[in-house]
Parts: C-alpha cells; structure tokens; sequence
C-alpha cells in the first residue's frame, strides 16, 4: 500500500510542479513597438486563410490570422523577418521593412514538406526529418466509417498491414507495422496528445487532426521499451484564433451485413446428408434456417458534433460523439458516447497551459459467451450456427419446459446441441465502460530557446459487466441458472516533464530535448457469481438461494520510469543529424532485468537544396538513413516470480471444506526486454511542380532474445485447478522482418475537375532465424475442434508461425493403392487403420514408410509477399468522389472451415459442397475425399478433415474496394451567409475479388493463429451509409 | 533573478524525474505468494497437502474423464450413444492417438498431483526442524508426511499403469519404459526435462514411497485420508500387479486379519456407490476412498474447483419424461454395452417394443402410464432371471434396467428407457441400452448441486484385497483351498449369504463355470469375479493390461456404435500427448503411436 500512495504524491507533485511553474513565470508583458497588419489570402483562389501562424523569426512573437485572414502583430522594431505560416502551404517570409501592411497570398504545398509533424515529445518540420515517419490527416479521415483508429489506417500508410477483426461491433482490428517480430506480437504503442492512452472503441476518430506513425527506431526509438510496433502519435483537433466559431454537424447512418456467411442444408438436404452417413431420420416438416434467423441486416447510426474557436488567450475545440452499431446478429448491440473538450490558454507570451480531455461510455450487448470478464476466455461462437439442425423449431410455446417456450432439440436426430438463437435471448448480458482520459499541460518559455514542458496525463475507466444465464434445457442438458458481474476500474497516471532547447548559429541549428516520465498503472477487479434464484432474469445477487455464492477479484500494478534525450542538428539546412536515447525501467521484468537502453542514431541529405540539383527536375530530393534499438515487453505480469496460489478445494469428511494450496508457475527470473534493431533507408522527392511525390524505403528489423511464452511439459505439474501448466515467458531466438516500402502519388486539376491518385505498396519478408541454441520449433495455434492438436509452427528458416501439418499427394482412386504402400509399411498400416479409396494421400516426408507426426510440414504462410492500398480521388465543381482498395498477394490462409462445409462434424449440420464428397451418396471419387465408410459405418476413418493438412491450405490473395465515398457539396445558394453543407455516401467492404474459397480472406488472429479461418469467428461486414454534413 | 528562477526550476525537474523511490518499479502479485514466504509452518504445509487430496478428484482423474470418458471406453464398459466424441470414440475403438482428449487429461493431471506431493516433500525438512522439542507437534507432522508419500505413490501409480509402455507379465517388460522419476520441483528448464525410467524402475519407485508411508503411518487409523491399511492394502495390489507374489501375500494377509475391515452385507453394498450413510468409517470394506462432496455453487463439477465430482453426470441414466421423451439426468452419453450384460448371465436378446394397451393418452407418461413397453414376454424371463439370480445380481448394481428400474429428478420417479441418443431404429429389438448405475444419484439430476455428485470412490475396497490374495496364491502355487474361499467370499456376499460359510453357489473349482460364457471368464472364477464385482469401477481395464487380455477382448466386443474394435499391442498403453513430447525433447513416446 506504501507505493500506492507514493504514486499519488508523485502525481501530486506534478501538480505542485506546475503550479510553482506558473507562479514563478507569472510576470511577463508585451512590450511592442510597432504594428504590422495585413490579410492572408490562397494564391490560388484568393480566399482569406484564418489560423496562418504569423510570427517574428527567431522569436516567439506571433499571432494567428483571424477568420477573414487579417492579422495585427506588435512587432519590436521594423528589423527582422516575419514569417507566414500555415498547415498545408509553403511558409512564406518576408523582410520587415517601414511598411506596415502586408498582404500575403500563401501557395499551397502538396508536399507539404514545411507542415509541422508531431514526434514524440516535440515537433519537427517534415523536411527535416530523418526517420521513417507517415501521416495521415484528420481530414482524410473525415466521414470515414471506420470504428477505430486501426481500421481508419488500413490501406493509408506504407508497411502497416491492418486486418479486420470480424465485424462485432466495438471490436477493434488488428495492425502490424513493418512484420510480425515477435510469437509475442508487438502491439503498437498509442499516444494520443503526448500521452500514452489506449484507442480502443471509445476513442471518436472524428476529433484526430492528424496521424503520425513512427516505423523506424530513429522516429520510435524515444518511445524505447514498449516501441518495437512502432508508435502512432495522435493528435486530436485544437481551437484557433479566429473571428466567431466554427460548428460542424455531421449525421450518418447505415446498414451493415454479413460476407460470405455459409448456407447451411435445408431439412431436405439435411435428410439426404445425414442418411449418406448411416444416419437416418424422419422429416418432422421443419425447416429451419438458422443462420437466418440468427442473422441480420445491423443499422449503424453516427452523429457528431463540435464546435471549435478562440482568440489569442484563448482557443477551444469541443465535440459530442455518439454512435450505434447494431450487430448484424440478433441481440448485439453496440453504442458510443463521447465528449471533449480541448483549450488552450496563452498567459501572456511566455506560458501556455491547456487541456486535452475525453470523457466517454460504451455499452455493448455483446454475443452470447463472448468474454469479456477477466481471465475468463472466449467461448461463445459468433459465426453461422454449423451446430443446428433444421429440424428443429426455433420456438415451440407448446413446449414450456425449455425456458420461455423456446423450442428443444428434436426427437429421432442425432442432435445434441442447443438452440442457438435462444441462447443469445437467454444470455442477458451488458457490457459498461465509462471513464475519463487526457491531459493537462504547461510550457514556459523560460529563455529564446528554451522550453519547459509538463504534461499529467490521466486515464480512469471503469468497466461494469453483467451477465445472466437463464435456466434452460434444449438438448437434455440442463443450463443452470448463473449471475456474474464484475466492476473492473483501471487508472493509469503518466507524469512527464521535458526540457527543450532550440539554437541556430549561422548555418548550424541545433535542437535537443531531455525529458523524464513515470507511468503507474492501477487495475483491479471484484467479480461476483451467484446461481439458484426463484426469479427468471435478475441482476441482483440478493434473491440468490445459494449459500455459497463466489468472489474473485485482484489488484495488479505496472509501472514505467524512463529517461529520455535528443538531440538534432543541422547543417545549412541540408545535411540533418538525430541521436535519441532512451532508458527504461519496468515493473515487467525482475529486479536484474528491470532496465534497458534504446539508442538510435539517424541522417538526412536535402539533395534537392545542394547547388548542382538547382536546375535539375527535381523539386524536392530527399535522403535518410537510421539505425535503432527499440524494445518489447508484450507479456504478462510477474513472469520472473514464483507463485503460489489457493486453487484447489477438498472436502475430508464429506461436510467440510478444505482450500489447497499449490505451486502453479515455474518462473523465469532472467526474463528480459525483447530487442529489435531497425535500420532504415530512404528516399523521397518530388517532380513535376510537386505534382507527382514518391518515396521509397528499405527496412531491416532484426528481433533478438525474441519474448516467448513457452509450453513446458506437462510433467512439470505446474498449472492451476484444471489447466495446463502457465507459459514460462522466454527470450529465444531471433527473427528477421525486411522489406521495400513505396509510396506514389499524383494529382492534377484541369479547370472545374480534379483528381488523384495514389497507392502504396509494401514488400515484407519474415524469416525466423534461430530459436535458441536447440532451435525447437514452436507449436501453436488451433483450428477449431474438428481439427487435432496444433496448425501453425514457427521454426527456423520459415516465416513466423507457419501452416504445418501433412501434406497431400493426392486421393486414393483404389484399395490396391492403399495396400501397396500397406505392404510396404513396417507396421502393416501405412496412415490409418481404416484407410480407403477417396482418402486424402500423405506424404511420407521422411521416408519410414508410415505416415507418423513427424511427416509434418511447413505448408505455408499467412504473411503476404506484398499488401498495398490504392487511393484514386476526383472531384468535378460540387461532386467529389474517392476510393480506397487494399490487398495482399502471396498469402497463405488455413480454411478449417473445409472440416464443416464438406464434411459432417460431430452432430452439426454442414454445407452443400457435402454433395461432392468421394463415395458421397452414389459418388465415384471426386476432387473432395470421403466423410463416410460405408462398409465399415465409420465416419472419417483416415482423419481427413480431422488431421491439418495441405488440402486446408489456400491462395488469400484478394483485392478489396475498402472505402467508397461520394459527396455532393451542396451549392452556396442553398444557405445564408457562411453555412456549408454536403451530402454524401460512403461505403465499406464494398467487393473483394479472391480465389479464396472461404467466407473473407481478411482475416486477423494473434501472431500464432494468424490466417486461420474457422467460422466461430464474428464475421466481417460490408456498410452501406449515408450522410450529411452542416458548417458554418 | 533570472538565475533564481532557472535554479528553482532545474532543482524541480530533477526532483520530480528522480524522486521516484527506489522500489517504484517492484510490484507484487497480491494473488499468489513466492516460495520466500510460503510454507512457513505445518499449517501452510497442510495447505499444500490439501491439494494432492484435491488433485485426486481434479478433471482428468475422479473429478471427471478418468473413470467415465477414459477408462469405460477403453475396457468398453460402454457403448456411446452420443457419437461425435472422438476422444472417446478413439479409445473405444482402440484407435487413440497423441492428441486424444482424455489420455492428455489423465497425463496432464497425474503430473500436477505428483508435483504438489513433491512441492509438499520439498519443504518438509524446512518444517520439520521448527517442531524439534515438540514431540507431538513431530508426530502429527509425520503423519501427514507419510500421507503425502501415499499421494506420490497414488499419482504414479494412476500414471504408470495408462502410460507405462507395459506390465511386467511373466517377469517380462520391466526394461521397458515407465515414467520419469521426479522427485523434486523443477527450478530449472534442464531440470523440467525428465527422461523416461524403465517399467522396473518406476514400479520400485512407487514402492519406495509406500514404504516410507508405512513407517510414517505405522498405527495411524484414520477416516478419508491415507493412514496404516490403506498404505498396506495399496502396496498389496502393487506387488501383485508386479507379480511379486511373496511381498504381496504378506501385506494382503495382514491387511485381511488386522485392518477389522469386513465385507458389507449385499444390500449395504449395492447402496455404498451412491448413498452418503456408506462413506468412510461408515463403510467397514473401504480401505481408501476419493472422498467427494456435492457443493452446489462451488464450480461447475469439476471445471471449477470443487469438492465434488461431474463424472456422473456424463453417463448418466436416461428416463421416460412427461411428454414422453427421452431424455437424461445428465449428459447421459453412453450405455452399459449389451454385450457386458452377458457376462453376468443376462443372456435375452434385445426386446421389440409393443405398445401398451392401458396407455392413457389423456395423460401425461409416468410409471404407471406409458405409450410403449417391451415385449411381455422378455419382461418375464427377465423378471426371472433377476428374482431367481439366475442372472449375478450385481448387474443391477452395475446397471440400472430400461423399463424395470427408475430414476428420481425433483421428487418425481421416472422409468429409466433406453439411452436417449441412441436413434430408436438402433434400439427396437436391437439393443437393450439400460443405464448406468455406480456412481451415479438416484434420486436427483446429475445438474442439481452445480453438476457435482458426491458418491465417493471407493479406490481400495476389502473385496479387490481378497481376489487379489486369491490370486497372488494362485499364481505362486499357493494354497488353491484358500484362494478358492476368499473368491468365493466375494461371491457369496452377492447373493446375499453369509461370507464366511461354504454355500450351494459356491465355485467347486479354480476353473469351475462361472454365468459368463465367453472365453476370458467362462471357467475362470478369479476373472469373472473381478469384473461383475468391480465393472465401473475402473479396476478392469487395469486386469486387461496385466493379463494381457486385450486381443480377447476386443475380440468378445467385437464392434461398437462407433466402429470396430481393432486390438493392436500398442493399446496397452495410452500415447504421451504431443504436448508433453513437443515441450520436452527428452520424453519418448509408447512405441506403435
């Protein structure tokens, strides 16, 4: 409890801090001379430009143009140069001279190679980067219906493979930037306004101005130990100075559906299918299509609204956010408030203090058995119901004994599953989060160069999930009645404090920065479950009968106290220099391993600004190379401590009760920081008046003491009540992530129209180069039940986490083949006992004869050679429309769901491919082998669908129209004075072109389970929406 | 001033970037306690005991899968009903491989046990020097000491006996391979990979740990937990099934003539495997007992952790409902295969159905009111071979008969029927499918009480101590009279007579004909009185291993509602998990997998 408290003084402090900050500094006035004014103007257009950032150089003496474009600025003497600023035009200088009124028309920059990027703990001008930084703007994103930040990246940047998670609503989706380095998986690091905040499903995309993505270690390496997936900074909109406010309404709404769902047989299909598996059933003149009774179209509303201004004190952006997703399945609901507020405040002209703050709820009505309590994992399937029958009713309010009338499993059918629309209605579930998260800042500007930034950021949330499982029977197997809640409360403090100092002498600039931050982070839960009430539904444990209802819950702290510096300099403003170093100290790992360093160094060469390339075609030319350690830390808790824990209960005497206490970890205290060394090569320019802009990059990430959460054997005993012993975490081996990164783009206006277009395209090759010096290869990653034991491998030589399994040569056309390679086998048997015409033929890989385990192998890859986004724009006088495609090529998936549709597993209804199968119901052998010896009245004897094997494997290649949008501005007439409106469409997963056989090659999965497609998973969606957009 | 203020400032900024105490980064696991802190007295030690206790009923052992869903099929007590199982469908057919559901349960859970005994074991000397100068302190200590090495014995022994590559027959196989020999903690990952010990080396090992039980509990008489007769009886079976008939002798003879364990009278008996009144002291043939106790609330069976077991609720019996269906008590998912009622000279078909001429469609289906019923007939000559005994009547202690026999749920009786899953066309004239009995409630649903049932399982029973005497005479040309009496104890008490006196049932013979007919029991007492005693029981697949009696037995089966039995010498011994063989390099697996 003693740190506890330390950690709040420690926040406390900060506040102190700031506050002996402002005091201190609270005594400064302006003392101008002379004023300067003017207008800000487009030079293409001629309309006013507000918010231009107009100052003197070399000071901090500036204003902003207000909403017409004027500026006034009291200036010390009529010496110096002011400088025109502004996000998305070429700064402009000019010379102070006795004049006093300057217009200025600014040329917009496509480049933007002046505009201001957010790295981490400062800004740096574009050009004058030397790391391996992509942006994306808040305004690309605008009326985007992505549902996170991760989805609003897919496609948009270079060497960022994100991948959607199943289309649930609130789900997030899964992002990998630059290859997966670890089995672990590297998360990227999220920061949203200098602080590092999670942006899950709360976060309202619409407040972003603007996306930083740090790949390389010189741009990530300042975010050292948890940096090794890269970093997305993220900032969120600010006021500005202007005259009057800008408000911005903008209401969208739409439906999603299901791809690709799976047709399951209908009770005639059904009949025949079971009857061509010994299986004989009467009709009961049901018919039920339970996937479409589960399914549905989902209705998606958006709104959001902000209003944003300011003056020089004082600027201010505000916005209210609420969405609803229906799930595209019955009972799942999604919704979203969220409100901020941002200000700023100038007091006088050395200090600026001000505040990001984002207060939010979401309530989700999840899927049956879905997660979500702590610890407790998935169980629930989200996908088409395989395990129904269509001879059973939904409902049968003849039937009272099932649970309000919902119907029961059949008579006479083989079925023993439940009722899986009544078990979404009978699973009372909710889902409440709430919280508060953000920052507060102050800068001073203790001298001309020198900078004092501090920052406390905090984030509460609190989680409240209910769940009530209705009693019920639908197959004999009694559900019993279960209440479960759980309030989980998460807060995370982050103090940082950061020094800058910024100087040009003559042709040298330099800029250095020292900081220091700590992060604490306080999580705990209290979960409580009851069983036997007297009522149906409750959510209170009061009614409860049992006298022995259970509580769990535990607190769990981490911590994080780091050192950090940089330093840039430049030379004449061509050649540019960065070393960044950072130390990091982590609760994560033992007392011996606690701290590591992340150094990085990087280069730049402004080409384009030496003398020889001034007549060259070239507007732009631009080199860069980097090198860097950054760190991982992706594992769970304690992993270096031994534990002990309660799990076990004995009763000695039939009445009492006894607790048992056990050894159920084998800890490693030697765990430490995952390393990954980046080197980075770049180059970037532009031609044609800066019309057409590329670049391209080589990367090189090189993964050592790779973390790794091991099986160890069972005999080691270890493991609680009922499970397999705990992964140890280990660091082991190493793994090579390489690649190309391009980037093109090109645009055009002819009078009235406009267009774009621009791709990405981005080459990775993942190789695991050793696993430690026995180099055991890594066995994970399950396909569902039908298929046995494990899918993917990780081995030496081979991508990260591979498909392995048999591999098929083929079908048996004849009983004399089998006996062939029968005789030759030193047991007699050469794959399986009951082997046959139409089973799938193995390879014996290692030449024994007998096909064993050991004839696995590598079948593939769920990483892609290549994956790329294309993004063509046009835009004629009111209309505009845009198109965003992604893709993968040379990508492997793992269709298990060939086990369901052309197979009948267990008591589950399956698919019509069911008819092709070898020997199917009067069959010869076809291309699909058999489900069914009919002789022996064995399913499956030579565990075809049971066994992973090369007849899963499939091309994922595809191609997909990702986002849609049209808009209609609407024309000037239709509203008074400087309102604005646009309608618009935009759509999402609109086509996918694929020879993928399954339902959506876009597939995610933790790195171990990567494109393993099973059809529990919550399908993805294809949206429909429209919209429309007020401002004024 | 100026100077001032930057000297205020930079001394802030180090405070705040420095001022972090030195153990801001130490965090505790406020859930778990390290080996520092833990045990630190006998108390804390009985904590850790408790969960050796514990383990015994954990999932893959007497909580669940190991009676029920590893060794029922595997000696196919059963047959399945439900049929897309592939665990157990493998182990039925004999057609189990590494990744088999129930043989990684049972491997996984014998392991965890063996290292809670060693964790216990451990730490023993540490404890034990605390209590010097406290004799009784001492005393109480060893007692539990001695129980932990019971526990140790009781884990390898559940290990050696499904994963050992063979059984020493004939002084044959005890080069082969056991099981590792752990006997401490791993503290490092060389230390986690174990090698396989020989079959010899194992079955020594765990007699060395039940010697070290014995002295420790020499004179200890104690309910529900290992003490004297226990730790004798356990040392008995295991120098039988090792053929050391000699030692065997010895321990069984003291175990009959001073434990003052007696058999129980028929009817007591038949009650002991789901009554609570015939648990622990109140059960004069127990010798050791899984105790369990139904703790509604307290998990769900043995998923959570609990004091109960869930093994009953995946056989449960199937009843006639209300409307007229089938259905189960539990999962209900498999049946006594028909061919297991033969055995005990239960030699009738499979009835036809007929329909019931004093059904009342008015109403709704009961005891007493029933669309269908089997043949008359058949009713009658079963009626007769069970009231007569022409039949063993411990089938109805093993069974539970469609029609004849009922089952209670929520107060109400219902007529047990043939096994719900099992498609009617399978069942009319074709098969009996009755119910299981042993371990199973009668009175109340398998899901009442959180799915946990509270019939303990009777490990060590005074009827095995006898037939396994019986046989250590004859198999080392002892005394036939004698071995022949204590068979015929264990059948006499079936039919209700007294034990001890010479009746007119009594086997004439070593070799005299027994109600079975088929070859493995037909002239064999010893055999056909270890089945009809134990079938359910968990001992008979363990007989078939140390008989070497698989091939005829697969053979009286013949085939199964899931395939044909196929015998290959390998199924002897269940495979090591590909978990187990991908994580430890060291480890073999059984040869034939």
């Amino acid at each position: 409890m003693k740190k506890t408290n330390y950690c709040k003084n420690n926040f406390s402090n900060g506040i102190i801090l700031m506050l002996l900050i402002f005091m201190t500094t609270l005594k400064n006035g302006a003392y101008g001379q002379d004023k300067v004014l003017g207008k800000v103007t487009d030079i293409e257009n001629g309309q006013a430009l507000p918010g231009v950032n107009v100052f003197v150089k070399g000071t901090t003496n500036g204003t902003v143009t207000d909403f017409d474009g004027s500026y006034s600025l009291e200036v010390p003497d009529s010496s110096g140069t002011l400088v025109f600023s502004y996000l998305g035009y070429l700064t402009q200088e000019l010379y102070l001279n006795a004049v006093d009124t300057f217009d200025v028309s600014l040329k917009p920059d496509l480049l933007s190679l002046d505009e201001v990027v957010v790295v981490g703990y400062g800004t740096q001008k574009r050009s004058d980067l030397t790391g391996s930084v992509a942006s994306v703007k808040g305004e690309d994103l605008k009326n985007v219906p992505a549902r996170n930040l991760a989805e609003a990246l897919q496609s948009r940047v270079a060497g960022i493979q994100v991948t959607q998670n199943g289309g649930r609503p609130g789900q997030g989706a899964d992002i990998i930037i630059r290859g997966a380095s670890s089995t672990q998986g590297a998360p990227p690091l999220y920061i949203v306004d200098g602080i590092r905040i999670g942006t899950g499903n709360n976060f309202n995309i619409q407040d972003i101005e603007s996306i930083e993505v740090m790949k390389d270690a010189s741009a990530a390496a300042i975010y050292g130990s948890q940096a090794a997936g890269g970093v997305v900074l993220i900032t969120t909109k600010k006021g500005k100075n202007q005259k009057g406010m800008t408000v911005n309404f903008n209401a969208r709404a739409g439906i999603r559906k299901a791809i690709g769902l799976y047709d399951l047989l209908d009770s005639q299909d059904y009949i025949t299918a079971k009857a061509g598996i010994g299986e004989i059933i009467e009709d009961n003149e049901v018919n039920t299509d339970w996937t479409d009774a589960l399914f549905e179209t989902g209705l998606e509303t958006n709104y959001n609204f902000s209003i944003s201004g300011g003056n020089e004190e004082a600027k201010y952006f505000m916005s209210a956010n609420y969405q609803n997703e229906e799930g595209i399945r019955v009972n799942n609901e999604f919704e979203r408030f969220s409100f901020r507020v941002n200000t700023e405040f100038d007091l006088g002209k050395k200090i600026k203090i001000g505040e990001n703050l984002m207060a939010w709820k979401t309530d989700d009505n999840p899927p049956a058995n879905s997660g979500g309590f702590s610890g407790e994992p998935f169980s629930g399937f989200s996908g088409e119901p395989f395990r129904s029958t269509p001879l059973m009713r939904i409902f049968d309010p003849s039937d009272p004994a099932a649970a309000g009338g919902w119907a029961k499993h059949p008579a006479g059918v083989n079925f023993a599953g439940g009722n899986p629309v009544a078990q979404e209605f009978i699973t009372h579930q909710d889902d409440d989060s709430y919280g508060v998260e953000g920052n507060i800042f102050a800068n001073v500007n203790i001298l001309d160069g020198l900078d004092l930034r501090g920052n406390l950021g905090i984030q509460l949330a609190n989680r409240e999930i209910f769940r009530f499982q209705q009693e019920a029977d639908f197959n004999g197997t009694a559900q019993p009645q279960e209440l479960r809640k759980e309030f989980s409360n998460r807060q995370q403090y982050t103090t940082n404090l950061i020094l800058t100092y910024d100087k040009d002498f003559k042709k040298h600039s330099l800029k250095s920065m020292i900081g220091a931050e700590s992060v604490a982070t306080f999580e705990s839960f209290i979960r409580g479950i009851a069983s036997e009430f007297p009522v149906t539904v409750t959510e209170s444990f009061e009614l409860s009968e049992s006298t022995t209802p259970i509580l769990q819950g535990t607190p769990v702290d981490d911590r994080l106290e780091s050192y950090f510096g940089r330093l840039n300099y430049s030379y004449d403003d061509k050649y540019l220099l960065q070393a960044t170093m950072r130390r990091d100290g982590s609760s994560k790992f033992g007392p011996q391993n606690a701290w590591g360093n992340f150094p990085s160094v990087s280069v730049g060469w402004k080409i384009s600004e030496e003398k020889f390339m001034a007549d060259s075609f070239f507007n732009n030319l631009r080199l860069r190379a980097s090198y860097g350690i950054l760190g991982n830390d992706n594992i769970g808790r304690f992993r270096f401590l031994p534990a002990i824990e309660n799990i076990n209960v004995h009763s000695f005497d039939n009445s009492g009760e006894a607790r048992g206490f056990a050894n159920v970890k084998f800890p490693n205290e030697g765990i430490k920081w995952e390393k990954i060394t980046t080197s980075n090569l770049g180059i970037e320019g532009s031609i044609l008046d800066n019309a057409l802009t590329f670049s391209a990059e080589y990367y090189n990430k090189r993964t050592t003491d790779m973390l790794y959460e091991t099986d160890i054997p069972l005999t080691s005993g270890l493991g609680g009540h009922n499970g397999n012993p705990q992964r140890v975490a280990i660091n082991l081996g190493e793994v090579i992530n390489e690649g190309f990164e391009f980037v093109l783009n090109y645009s055009k206006t002819v009078g009235d129209f406009s267009y774009s277009v621009g791709g990405n395209l981005t080459f990775n090759r993942n190789e695991v180069v050793s696993l430690g010096t026995d180099n055991i290869p890594i066995n994970q990653g399950g396909g569902g039940f039908a298929l046995e034991g494990t899918i993917t491998r990780t081995e030496a030589g081979q991508p990260i986490s591979s498909f392995f399994g048999y591999d098929v040569i083929g079908i048996f056309q004849s009983n004399a083949e089998v006996e062939a390679l029968n005789s030759g086998s030193p047991t007699g048997i050469y794959q399986e006992n009951g082997t046959g015409p139409g089973d799938l033929i193995y390879a014996d890989t290692n030449g024994d004869q007998v096909i064993t385990p050991d004839d696995r192998v590598i079948l593939g890859s769920p990483w892609p050679d290549a994956f790329y986004g294309i993004n063509l724009s046009f835009k004629y006088k009111n209309f505009d429309l845009s198109m965003l495609f992604s893709g993968a090529a040379g990508v492997e998936l793992f269709n298990s769901n060939k086990a369901y549709t052309q197979n009948i597993y267990g008591d589950y209804n399956t698919t019509g491919e069911i008819f092709n199968a070898s020997f199917f119901n009067g069959n010869g052998i076809t291309e699909q082998p058999r489900v069914f010896d009919a002789a022996a009245g064995v399913r499956d004897p030579n565990g075809n669908f049971r066994k992973a094997s090369s007849y899963f494997v499939e091309d994922g290649s595809y191609l997909e129209l990702q986002n849609l949008q049209m808009g209609y501005n609407l024309p000037s007439q239709v509203f008074s004075g400087k309102m604005t409106g646009r309608l618009y469409l935009t759509a999402q997963n609109l086509f996918t072109i694929t020879g993928y056989s399954g339902r959506d090659p876009e597939l995610a999965g933790d790195i171990t389970r990567r494109g393993i497609d099973f059809f529990g998973s919550y399908p993805n969606t294809r949206l429909v929406s429209i919209g429309i957009e007020i401002g004024f | 001033m100026k100077y001032a203020f930057k000297i205020v400032l930079l001394s802030a900024f180090i405070w705040l970037a420095t001022s972090c105490e030195e153990d801001f980064l130490v965090v505790n696991d406020e859930s778990s306690l390290t080996d520092e802190v833990f045990p630190a007295n006998a108390e804390d030690m009985d904590l850790l005991l408790n969960s050796v206790y514990a383990n015994t009923h954990s999932l893959g052992l007497y909580g669940m899968s190991f009676l029920m869903q590893t060794i029922y099929p595997l000696e196919n007590t059963q047959n399945m009903g439900f049929r897309s199982d592939d665990g157990r469908n493998q182990l039925i057919t004999k057609e189990a491989n590494a990744e088999n559901q129930y043989s990684g349960e049972a491997w996984r859970d014998t392991w965890r046990g063996i290292q809670q005994a060693n964790t216990y074991l451990s730490n023993v000397e540490k404890i034990r020097t605390q209590l010097d100068g406290n004799p009784s302190a001492t005393a109480d200590f060893n007692q539990r000491v001695g129980e932990a090495y019971f526990l140790r014995a009781w884990h390898y022994f559940m290990v050696q006996t499904l994963f050992g590559e063979t059984f020493i027959k004939d002084g044959v196989g005890g080069d082969q391979m056991g099981m590792p020999i752990v006997t401490n903690p791993a503290l490092s990952f060389e230390d986690m990979r174990v090698q396989r010990s020989t079959v010899r080396e194992t079955w020594d090992f765990i007699i060395s740990d039940l010697m070290m039980a014995e002295t420790l509990l020499s004179g200890i008489n104690q309910e529900f937990r290992a003490d004297e007769f226990a730790t004798k009886a356990f040392l008995g079976r295991v120098y039988v099934f090792t053929e050391d008939y000699a030692n065997a002798s010895n321990y069984l003879l003291d175990v009959i003539e001073n434990s003052g364990k007696s058999l129980m009278p028929f009817s007591d008996y038949e009650k002991m495997f789901y009554e609570d009144n015939f648990e622990g002291d109140n059960n004069s043939e127990s010798l050791f007992e899984i105790t369990l106790k139904a703790q509604p609330g307290n998990g769900w069976g043995s998923w959570g952790p609990s004091t109960g077991a869930n093994a009953g609720m995946v056989n449960a019996p199937t009843y006639l409902t209300p409307q007229g269906g089938r259905t189960s008590t539990g999962w209900g998912n498999s049946f006594p295969s028909d061919e297991n009622l033969t055995r005990f000279g239960f030699n009738l078909p499979a009835p036809t159905w007929v329909d019931n001429p004093e059904y009342d469609s008015s109403m709704d289906m009961s005891m007493t009111n029933f669309a269908e019923m089997p043949d008359p007939l058949f009713l009658e000559e079963s009626r007769n071979l069970r009231e007569t005994q022409l039949a063993d009547p411990r089938l109805w202690v093993y069974a539970r008969q469609v029609f004849e026999d009922s089952t209670g749920v929520d107060g109400s009786y219902f007529r047990i029927w043939p096994q719900h899953e099992t498609p009617w066309a399978e069942i009319d004239g074709l098969q009996h499918a009755w119910s299981f009995n042993k371990f199973m409630n009668k009175t109340r649903s398998e899901y009442n009480d959180s799915v946990q049932n509270g019939s303990n399982i009777f490990w060590l029973r005074l009827a095995d101590i006898y037939l396994l005497y019986a046989e250590a005479l004859i198999a080392s040309g002892g005394n036939q009279t004698i071995a022949l009496e204590y068979i015929n104890k264990v059948h006499r008490r079936a039919y209700g007579l007294p034990t001890d006196a010479a009746s007119a049932i009594d086997y004439q013979s070593l070799s005299d004909n027994t109600l079975a007919s088929d070859p493995i029991l037909s002239n064999n007492p010893l055999r056909y009185e270890r089945y009809v005693e134990f079938l359910g029981e968990g001992l008979w697949w363990w007989d078939i291993c140390r008989w070497k009696i698989g091939p005829e037995e697969a053979a009286f089966h013949g085939t199964s509602s899931v395939g044909d039995i196929i015998w290959n010498e390998k199924d002897y011994a269940l495979p090591i998990p590909n978990r187990e063989l991908e994580s430890n390099p060291e480890m073999k697996q059984n040869p034939g997998y």
